[in-house]
């Protein structure tokens, strides 16, 4: 069963997913790896953010759970959990977990970008950018340049 | 919810914000160009621009139509079907992650 969710800021921590997954950790794991996307105080072009807006469609679980369960089928990985914060976010605070168990670091260090470049591509999450001078939807800033 | 006749709509990101709705139910839309056309006699100007490039009824590269999950470039495009039931999605690219 994957471990994935979306969650309103405060529902989840990197603490308590990480004492989840060391619970029932198995025998065989050499290496716990970890990836947290935190929130800018300055967008790319050098305006101070003031918060980030995410909003996501109904779909978004399951498609975590999908991305999740493709990597958990890859021998030496064990283990993966994605969960994403999809609310109001400031800059300092958390957007994403991702921790991925396996039995070597060089399996887990492979799966790591791997897992985000997939959430970044395929998941129905968009956030607004909310900066001193302006706010715009990421896409939208992308697009002009 | 899923309308019991026409086609629910359902908007993300940009387009939410263009039309100040999550989702509408629209009824006797044969195909997707109807329907856009439809959308855009309903929320004029400000849906013509999320839609098509500048001064055409091009889409925008940014834009993107699912009918009951299905992206309509993988189906038959702007002609694509449509019957009662169906549930079509409008978004931007994603931008999830950090």
């Amino acid at each position: 069963m994957p471990d994935a969710g979306i969650h309103p800021k405060g529902e989840v921590s990197l603490p308590d997913l990480f004492q989840k997954l060391r619970q029932d950790i198995g025998e065989n794991v050499g290496a716990i790896g970890c990836f947290v996307g935190v929130v800018r105080g300055f967008s790319e072009d050098g305006e101070r953010v003031k918060f980030l807006r995410y909003q996501s469609s109904d779909d978004a679980v399951k498609k975590l759970e999908q991305i999740a369960t493709d990597i958990e089928k890859r021998p030496n990985i064990w283990r993966v959990m994605i969960h994403h914060v999809v609310d109001q976010i400031a800059p300092g605070e958390d957007a994403i977990y991702v921790l991925v168990a396996g039995r070597r670091r060089d399996d887990v260090f492979r799966a790591l970008p791997e897992l985000m470049n997939r959430v970044k591509a395929e998941v129905p999450i968009w956030k607004k950018e909310v900066t001193e001078q302006r706010e715009y939807w990421v896409h939208e800033l992308a697009e002009k340049r | 919810m899923v309308s019991a006749l026409g086609v629910t709509v359902k908007f993300f990101a940009n387009f939410r914000e263009a039309v100040g709705q999550e989702q509408v139910e629209v009824a006797a839309a044969m195909d997707i160009a109807a329907l856009l056309d439809e959308l855009v006699r309903r929320f004029g100007e400000k849906m013509t621009e999320q839609l098509y490039e500048l001064g055409s009824k091009k889409l925008r590269e940014t834009v993107n139509v699912l009918v009951n999950g299905h992206g309509i470039n993988f189906l038959s495009g702007l002609d694509t079907k449509l019957k009662d039931g169906d549930v079509v999605a409008i978004f931007p690219p994603v931008s999830g992650g950090g």
